[in-house]
């Protein structure tokens, strides 16, 4: 334990998401200690961030007007929409330049234990986006795991009937990959989804 | 498979202990409370990524330290495997093969591990929950796929229990599909393991009755049937169905106890002796063939399905709970498995013919006797 601010300084780090004791130590140091490095850019953003941010009002993803830069975009296709958990899975998708529609980010998954039902994620907003006509396809790419699979389960019921194509991401190798150190599951999904060439 | 090697540092009552096997069996003496089974356990969290006796990693990480290490060397002819786990009294742990960061779920292909321990005796006696515990380890060892499927589901009816218990307070007109959409997933879950624990049952059958005579002598019939909470028999193709037609059925009384009624985590292994009930009829020493036959059927499945050899077999004081002849017997039936691993407080109680290499136990230090 070191004294007074410094500590506290640690502590601050250390709540952050994969940020360990170690490594709070280490960055809270290279602040105080550092001569290169002004720690005074950081406060500044730190101390206006949550104001300024900014969530698309139409697909809640993360933005800096009232509509984001992909939802403003005249060129993306308006009638395919991918439903994803968090704001980061936008941009991972879009690093593949594969998607032209547009997206819908719940905020989380379906999680009881975490407290998390539907009425807690951003599925009336998609409900009401699901009103204009010209959407076709429905995309559900939550994450590959339990609580993602639940929350595509409950909106591929919840949108059956709303006569759209509802498709839900491929599970399978990864590319570059050897078949021999891919594990179980992924390789039994893989197989499932095999396709006819 | 054998161990060829184990290092451990602040695990248990170790401080540091390096200990090398270049033959089988290895047989470890010492007064109880010494480090024996301390010991043992460590091979199997290595193993298996988690302790065969507490939850908690806490209480593994000798007092004073904050994190143990198991550092293990495994070898299948010419081929050798070097696991390495940190575990920390808080915090999750980390496992290495061969120096690469690897899964715990993918520990259990690589090193299988069958340990007799005089727990086993709950597995006759006990809770529905041990006999569950034996065919889901056995299952996880025979297709190791299984281990994730297991505890997929185990975080499926968690996620189902909670919701179940958060509905209890619900009106009566509440939205239930979210209810629906898990259980929709803990039913392909539910209907993979049910499938696979009836094959393994099966499967299991014969070597099991046979292992029992092998061990108890005698012509007694030892006979396992397995006792689903989906009720009647069901034909394997239509689990699911079945399934979903009870939780249709039963969501009220689910909701009224906040908990799910059906699934392979109710469900039972009945171990019968000459058709009579083991759990209610069998004598203590009945009781103990029994769980040694078990155990016995497990080792005959693994060496069927390992791709690294026989398993690694471990009697952690096992031997004193038998009667001479049964111990000659038990001895007997393993003596062609390339590792086996005993732990006694008598060195008496270690048959002679057993042979092997002998370490004594005293205190967190073992040492060749």
């Amino acid at each position: 334990m070191y004294e007074g601010i410094l500590q506290n300084l640690i502590d601050e780090f250390g709540k952050l998401p994969g940020i360990g004791p170690k490594s709070a130590q280490r960055i809270a140091f290279y602040i105080v200690q550092s001569e290169s490095y002004n720690p005074a850019n950081l406060s500044s953003i730190l101390a206006t961030i949550r104001e300024s941010i900014k969530f698309c009002e139409v697909c809640g993803n993360v933005a800096d007007d009232v509509r984001c830069a992909i939802c403003r975009d005249p060129r993306r296709r308006g009638d395919m929409i991918c439903v994803v958990e968090e704001a980061k899975d936008v941009v991972a998708i879009e690093r593949t330049r594969e998607f032209r529609g547009t997206y819908h980010v719940l905020g989380g998954a379906i999680s009881p234990i975490d407290g998390v039902g539907p009425a807690d994620l951003r599925i009336a907003q998609l409900l009401e986006r699901l009103r204009d006509t010209s959407i076709t396809e429905v995309i559900l790419a939550t994450d590959p795991n339990l609580e993602g699979e639940a929350t595509a389960t409950y909106l591929a019921r919840l949108l059956a009937d709303f006569g759209i194509t509802i498709t839900r991401l491929a599970s399978g190798l990864p590319v570059g990959g050897d078949l021999e150190y891919a594990d179980e599951v992924t390789l039994g999904r893989a197989f499932e989804g095999r396709t006819r060439l | 498979m054998r161990i060829a090697g184990v290092q451990l540092s602040a695990w248990r009552n170790y401080d540091q202990q390096v200990a090398v096997f270049d033959s089988s069996p290895t047989v470890l003496i010492g007064p109880n409370g010494q480090g024996k089974t301390n010991f043992v356990e460590a091979i199997t969290y290595a193993a298996r990524g988690k302790s065969h006796r507490v939850s908690a990693d806490s209480a593994l990480v000798r007092s004073g330290h904050t994190e143990a290490h198991i550092r293990m060397r495994v070898a299948h002819g010419e081929r050798t495997l070097d696991v390495d786990v940190v575990v920390k009294s808080s915090g999750s742990n980390q496992v290495r093969l061969n120096g690469q960061p690897a899964k715990k779920r993918d520990l259990i292909r690589l090193l299988p591990i069958v340990m007799f321990a005089p727990e086993d005796m709950d597995i006759v006696r006990g809770e529905p929950q041990a006999r569950r515990d034996f065919l889901d380890d056995l299952l996880a060892l025979s297709i190791p796929r299984f281990a994730g499927v297991l505890a997929d589901y185990d975080r499926v009816v968690r996620q189902r229990n909670t919701l179940l218990k958060s509905l209890r307070s619900a009106p009566a007109d509440a939205d239930l599909s979210p209810l629906d959409a898990w259980t929709e997933n803990l039913i392909v879950l539910a209907g993979q393991i049910m499938r696979e624990r009836r094959r393994i049952i099966d499967r299991l059958r014969p070597d099991f009755a046979r292992d029992y005579i092998a061990i108890a002598g005698g012509d007694a019939r030892a006979s396992l049937a397995l006792v689903e909470s989906l009720g009647d028999a069901v034909d394997s193709a239509q689990i699911e169905e079945r399934l979903r037609e009870l939780f249709h059925v039963k969501h009220s009384e689910e909701r009224d106890r906040g908990t799910t009624l059906f699934g392979p985590h109710r469900d039972d292994l009945h171990i019968a002796l000459n058709e009579l009930p083991s759990r209610t009829h069998s004598s203590q020493g009945e009781a103990w063939s029994l769980a040694i036959a078990l155990r016995l059927a497990m080792v005959d499945i693994t060496r069927e399905t390992s791709t690294v050899g026989d398993p690694v077999v471990i009697l952690d004081d096992v031997f004193s709970e038998l009667d001479a002849a049964r111990r000659e017997r038990l001895a007997a039936h393993l003596s062609d498995i390339e590792h086996i691993i005993i732990t006694a407080a008598d060195s008496a109680s270690v048959p002679e013919s057993v042979g092997g290499m002998r370490y004594l136990v005293t205190g967190g230090v073992m040492t060749r006797a």
